[in-house]
């Protein structure tokens, strides 16, 4: 072992004599203390399951890019359009919207010291919207980050039942353009105006400053979506789905699948959902957004496909193979706060790492680690306890560790149900629309 | 060593304290990052999320005198985590090592070796080794064993050990 210990040694060595100015240790502390005591502790938003990892935003950036005549001419119509299409590169649907000119370049700026937002253009329907922004500082600046998007009707009110996601805070010189998606769920119908506010914060010429922005703009709807009622009855391994329609927007594609009340298993998700076309084109999952609403406490869940609107295919065929299925009696987890320890777990696969009045943190087995989501957790009086925070920190190999305070200390152990859990019903199900 | 009273009042809410803390640690929060990086700007962006992160977790720290651990393990998980996502990124995109640590063969062999090891077994060797953390302190924060600790470290050397082994190997061929 003589070698090794000298190389670890020589190792610690070579770092401790790496040198960093103080100055700007202090100010990461400093950047990070003003981020940490500004975060709000809660949105407005109501997020909605399953809450994508980091990993997804990611993958965003990989994939071919299919670049045709019209869409490399809006990329030279407008400036930015390159950090607009890297973005939505995933999504064959957005590309598609841009394609047909569905994209409404705005380019609204707002200057406050020496940084700058700008709402560059968004992407809409009846029922969600796609905005694009960025940041731009002046003088020597590090450390940009936006926060705290905040996306509301022109006057200020709140968009009925909102769900929102939105690409990392981060912003550097040469990646500065984010994107926000808001989807309602009554839908945004006959509102034009709207309003995108946020905090930009930075380090500008060795200082802290933080600027609050404020941007209305103007951006009516220009397509109406497609409907198709399906009602059709499909059986599983003894559980019975009910696929009830398939809305075609422009923005993305509407499933709605209800359990049958009988079903012994609640339905949690169906993961290879896919609609096809006549010549074998696919539109599949959004891999970086919501990709369902409702479950696991209502009885029909609306899944998210990338649209197909503007590519409009002749035959149009629902297909998919597995539901993902838990059963509430038995699958669910139970933990004592105060002994710091699981009571119940279905199997031997979560381990209890930290526990107070209010906060948690469980690790999941890297087996089931992508199969496992956590939904509501309840008091023992079956009362739904809310959450301050979630943070889940997840990566393709690894465990999985769900980080969950409450809003409140819980009387007595708490009671968490799946939002996903490893267990299927499968079989080949082909749906013919049109 | 910090005084054990600056730390209980960061613990409980006060905000100077809490400064106080992750000024006299920061230097160890940074030179982890580096180790585990290689990249100053993000070894500096790591010390600012972990600051984030130390804040919110604040109340968390139930033993005062066991806050540089506390906050190096922050750290090594969230490098952990930053590593793995970018295994992913850099097949895109290689990010250069910083020029200062230079491109020693020796180094970059054991730390490929360490970097390889199972994320409980970097942890240990980074604490270890890095920090000099004594087994009874982790076995109270990590809630295992000094034994199973013991056993884990071992079975992380002998591992770097055949890495290293084997690249002399390589050498005399």
């Amino acid at each position: 072992m003589k070698k090794l210990d000298q190389e670890i040694n020589e190792w610690k060595k070579r770092y401790d004599k790496i040198h960093m100015e103080e100055a700007r240790l202090e100010d990461a502390v400093e950047f990070g203390f003003h981020q940490a005591t500004k975060q709000q502790p809660k949105r407005k938003y109501k997020v909605m399951w399953p809450v994508l990892s980091a990993i997804a935003v990611l993958l965003l950036f990989f994939g071919s890019v299919r670049v045709s005549p019209a869409f490399a001419e809006k990329i030279s119509q407008v400036p930015g359009m390159e950090k607009i299409v890297q973005l939505i590169q995933g999504d064959q649907g957005k590309r598609a919207a841009i394609d047909a000119n569905h994209f409404q370049p705005l380019g609204i700026t707002q200057q406050k010291g020496d940084l700058t937002l700008t709402v560059e253009g968004v992407i809409r329907d009846n029922y969600g919207m796609v905005i694009f922004y960025s940041l731009e500082a002046e003088g020597d600046h590090r450390n940009l980050l936006l926060k705290n998007p905040m996306f509301t009707a022109g006057n200020g009110d709140e968009l009925p039942a909102s769900s929102v996601s939105y690409s990392g805070g981060h912003v550097k010189e040469n990646d500065n353009m984010r994107m926000m998606e808001v989807y309602t769920q009554d839908g945004m119908k006959g509102i034009e105006d709207f309003r995108l506010a946020m905090e930009g914060s930075g380090i500008i010429d060795g200082s802290f400053v933080s600027e609050e922005f404020s941007i209305t703009f103007e951006a009516p709807n220009e397509a109406e979506s497609k409907e198709y009622q399906v009602d059709e009855t499909v059986s599983i391994e003894g559980e019975q789905f009910i696929v009830e329609s398939v809305t075609v927007h422009p923005l993305r594609t509407a499933i709605k699948v209800r359990e049958h009340p009988d079903n012994q298993t609640e339905m949690l998700s169906i993961e290879d959902l896919e609609l096809r076309g006549e010549d074998g084109e696919v539109w599949t999952s959004i891999s970086n957004g919501v990709s369902a609403t409702g479950g696991p406490e209502n009885d029909a869940i609306t899944f998210y496909l990338q649209s197909n609107y503007f590519e409009d295919p002749k035959s149009l065929t629902l297909a998919f193979s597995k539901v993902m299925v838990v059963n509430p009696e038995k699958e669910y987890m139970e933990i004592d706060l105060e002994q710091e320890e699981i009571i119940y777990q279905p199997s031997d696969f979560a381990e209890l790492t930290y526990a107070s009045e209010a906060t948690f943190e469980v690790v999941m087995d890297e087996e089931v680690a992508e199969s496992i989501g956590f939904s509501s957790i309840k008091d023992q009086y079956g009362d739904s306890l809310d959450m301050a925070s979630q943070q889940t920190e997840m990566s393709m190999e690894g465990p999985k560790t769900i980080y969950t305070q409450l809003d409140e200390e819980a009387e007595g152990p708490v009671r968490i149900e799946f939002s996903r859990y490893p267990e299927w019903v499968e079989k080949e199900v082909e749906i013919n629309l049109k | 060593m910090l005084e054990i009273a600056i730390i209980e009042k960061a613990i409980s809410g006060d905000d100077e304290a809490f400064l106080v803390m992750m000024g006299t640690y920061k230097n160890d929060i940074y030179k982890t990052a580096l180790a585990f990086l290689k990249n100053k700007e993000e070894a500096l962006e790591t010390l600012q999320e972990v600051t984030v992160r130390a804040y919110q977790k604040r109340h968390q720290l139930r033993k005062p005198k066991y806050a540089k651990t506390w906050l190096v393990r922050i750290t090594i998980h969230y490098c952990q985590d930053l590593c793995k996502q970018k295994k992913r990124v850099y097949v895109r995109e290689e990010v250069e090592p910083d020029q200062a640590l230079g491109d020693e063969t020796d180094r970059i062999v054991l730390e490929e070796a360490i970097s390889a090891l199972q994320p409980k077994e970097q942890e240990l060797v980074y604490l270890k080794y890095f920090h000099g953390i004594t087994f009874r302190e982790l076995s109270v924060l990590m809630k295992e064993k000094e034994s199973t600790l013991k056993t884990r470290l071992y079975t992380a050397l002998a591992k770097l050990k055949r890495e290293l082994g084997e690249e002399e190997h390589h050498e005399k061929a």
